[in-house]
C-alpha cells in the first residue's frame, strides 16, 4: 500500500497551461535543460515522467513562474 | 442517390416479419438537401423548406419516447455510439464521467457547426427538431441534469425559429421535461468547441478553456459536470433509445446498432453543397457520385478544413464510416466530403484554408497564435512563388511547434491538414518551392468565409 502511494506521487510531469502563458521565460532560467524555449518564448516541456533531481528544477520553475501557469501533475490526475 | 437509400432500407427488412426498427426509425433526415456552397443551410429547392416534421408527426413516426435512466449509458456503449461532432469521443464514457460528478449540470445540444462546409447539423434540427430534442432531453433524464441547452451558430435565424417552435410544440403537449434554453453563441470557428461552449453558458467569453492540470479537475470533480453533445449525436442516442426500449426481447440483440447504420455527410461540389444520409458501408467515391461528382477528384478534404487531405486512389473505395476511415489512415470528423477538381492546387486551397484558421485562433495560446500565423504566410508567400525551397523546411518546423501546444486541438487540426496537404499535393508544394506557382493558385475551390 505505501509503495504504491509512493510511485504515484514521484510519478509526475512539469505541464504548462497555454492559456496563462505569457513567455515571460523565467522557467528556462530557473530549469535549464528542463524547460526550453520556442522561437516566440514559449515554453517546450518534456512530454516524459520527471526523475527526481527534475523534480527539484521543475518546482523552482513551478514557484517562480510569474503567471502561475506552471504545474507538477501526476498522470492519474488527468482524465 | 436513390440506390444509396435503398441499402438503408433493404438492409433493415426481415421477410415475413415486423422489424422493430424499421427504415423510419433507423434513418434520421427525412431527405437530402442541396444548400448554397457557403452560409447557412438553406436548401437552394423551395419544397425541401417543408421537410419539417412537426409534433404530431414525429410521435406517430416513433413511439412515446422511454425516460432516460442508467439503462440508456448501457444501451449506447453496447451500440458503441461516438460523438458525431468530429472527435468522435464514444458517448456512453463522457455519460459514465459526467455521472461521477454531481448532479445539478448542463446538457447541451450543440449545433454551432463551426465547420464552414458543414451542414448536416443545421438540416438535421431543421427536419427533425424533436428527435434532437428527445435525445437533449433523455441526456438530461440520465445525467440529472438541471439545464438544458441548444447552442447554435449566430447567422442561422432559420435553424433557431424552428427550434424555438418545437420547444413550443412539447411545451404545448405538456412533456413532462426539462425547458429547454435556445442560444445563440457567436459564429466563430471555435466557440463551437466544447469547453468554449461551457464557458460561454457559465457567463464567460465563447473561448476555449485549458483543461490539462491535475488540480483543476480535481475541483472539476466537485462541481456539476457541462456535457457538450453535437445534435447528431443526440439524435442518434434518442433512435437507439426508441428502438431499444420498443423491441421484443427476441429483437434486443440485433437492435443494439439501430440508429448507427447510416452516416450524414456534407459534400461540396461546384454549384452547391448536398447534405445526404447514406448507409455507413458506402465507399466514400460513391457517396462523392451521388452528390453530382462525375470526374474522379485530385484530392478529397475529409472532416473539414480541421480535417485532412486524401488522394481517392487512397480513400475512394473505404466505407464512409468513422471506423473504416480512422483504420484507413482518415477521418470522417464533422462528416465533410470536400473534393476539388484534378487541376486544382493543393498549395492554393491549403493556404486559403489556413489563413482563415489562422485568424480564427482564439489568440489565447502563444505557440497557435504565432505558429498559425507563421504558418499562413509561409504557405500564402510558396502559393504567389515568392519563396523557395528553405520554405518547406520553415512549414515542416512550425508544424512541429505547433502540435500540441494549445489548450485546445484548433493548432493540431491545422497542422494536420497541412500535413496531409504536403503528401497529397507533393507534385504542387515542389513546383511552388522551385519558384513555379501553377495557373489556379488564384482561386481556390473549397470556398473559405471572411473572419468578422
Amino acid at each position: 500500500m505505501r509503495a504504491r502511494h509512493a510511485a504515484r506521487v514521484s510519478a509526475v510531469r512539469l505541464m504548462v497551461d497555454p492559456i496563462r502563458c505569457e513567455a515571460v521565460g523565467v522557467c528556462a532560467q530557473l530549469a535549464p535543460g528542463l524547460a526550453e524555449l520556442d522561437r516566440w518564448g514559449y515554453p517546450l516541456l518534456p512530454a516524459a515522467t520527471l526523475t527526481k533531481s527534475e523534480q527539484r528544477l521543475a518546482r523552482r520553475a513551478v514557484r517562480g513562474c510569474p503567471r502561475q501557469a506552471l504545474a507538477l501533475v501526476s498522470p492519474a490526475d488527468q482524465d | 442517390v436513390t440506390s444509396l437509400d435503398d441499402g438503408v432500407r433493404l438492409s433493415r427488412r426481415v421477410p415475413g416479419q415486423r422489424h422493430p426498427a424499421d427504415a423510419s426509425t433507423a434513418r434520421l433526415l427525412l431527405g437530402d438537401v442541396r444548400v448554397a456552397r457557403t452560409g447557412p443551410a438553406d436548401p437552394i429547392d423551395r419544397e425541401d423548406w417543408l421537410a419539417r416534421e412537426a409534433w404530431t408527426d414525429h410521435r406517430t413516426h416513433l413511439a412515446a419516447r422511454p425516460p432516460g435512466g442508467l439503462w440508456l449509458v448501457d444501451v449506447l456503449e453496447s451500440a458503441g455510439l461516438a460523438g458525431h461532432g468530429g472527435g468522435f469521443f464514444p458517448a456512453a464514457r463522457k455519460w459514465r464521467s459526467a455521472l461521477a460528478r454531481p448532479r445539478g449540470g448542463t446538457v447541451v445540444a450543440n449545433a454551432s457547426e463551426s465547420e464552414p462546409i458543414s451542414a448536416k447539423d443545421a438540416t438535421l434540427l431543421r427536419q427533425r427538431p424533436h428527435l434532437v430534442l428527445d435525445g437533449l432531453a433523455l441526456a438530461a433524464e440520465t445525467l440529472g441534469a438541471a439545464r438544458a441547452v441548444v447552442w447554435l451558430h449566430a447567422d442561422d435565424v432559420v435553424t433557431r425559429l424552428v427550434v424555438e417552435d418545437a420547444v413550443a410544440e412539447r411545451q404545448r403537449a405538456g412533456l413532462p421535461e426539462l425547458a429547454v434554453e435556445v442560444v445563440s453563441g457567436p459564429g466563430t470557428y471555435v466557440a463551437g468547441e466544447s469547453s468554449a461552449v461551457e464557458q460561454a453558458l457559465t457567463g464567460g467569453p465563447a473561448l476555449p478553456m485549458f483543461r490539462g492540470f491535475g488540480p483543476s479537475s480535481r475541483d472539476q470533480r466537485h462541481r456539476p459536470a457541462t456535457v457538450v453533445h453535437n445534435v447528431e449525436t443526440l439524435a442518434r442516442a434518442a433512435l437507439l433509445a426508441h428502438n431499444a426500449a420498443n423491441a421484443g426481447p427476441q429483437w434486443r440483440a440485433e437492435v443494439s446498432a439501430a440508429g448507427l447504420e447510416t452516416v450524414i455527410v456534407t459534400v461540396l461540389t461546384a454549384t452547391h453543397r448536398h447534405v445526404m444520409e447514406v448507409p455507413a458501408s458506402a465507399a466514400v467515391e460513391q457517396v462523392a457520385r451521388a452528390a453530382g461528382w462525375s470526374e474522379v477528384p485530385g484530392a478529397v478534404l475529409l472532416g473539414g478544413y480541421g480535417g485532412m487531405w486524401v488522394s481517392p486512389g487512397d480513400i475512394g473505395d473505404v466505407a464512409i464510416a468513422e471506423p473504416a476511415l480512422r483504420t484507413a489512415g482518415a477521418m470522417l470528423g464533422a462528416g465533410i466530403v470536400a473534393p476539388v477538381p484534378a487541376q486544382s492546387c493543393g498549395v492554393a486551397e491549403t493556404a486559403s484554408i489556413v489563413g482563415y484558421l489562422s485568424e480564427s485562433s482564439a489568440g489565447q495560446c502563444g505557440p497557435c497564435l504565432f505558429g498559425l500565423v507563421a504558418l499562413a504566410s509561409r504557405l500564402d508567400e510558396l502559393r504567389i512563388g515568392r519563396i523557395r525551397r528553405s520554405a518547406l523546411r520553415r512549414i515542416a518546423e512550425d508544424l512541429q511547434a505547433v502540435r500540441g501546444r494549445g489548450a485546445c486541438s484548433h493548432p493540431d487540426g491545422v497542422a494536420r491538414l497541412i500535413a496531409s496537404a504536403l503528401e497529397v499535393f507533393a507534385a504542387d508544394f515542389a513546383a511552388h518551392a522551385d519558384g513555379q506557382p501553377c495557373e489556379s493558385a488564384d482561386s481556390a475551390f473549397v470556398p473559405v468565409p471572411a473572419v468578422g
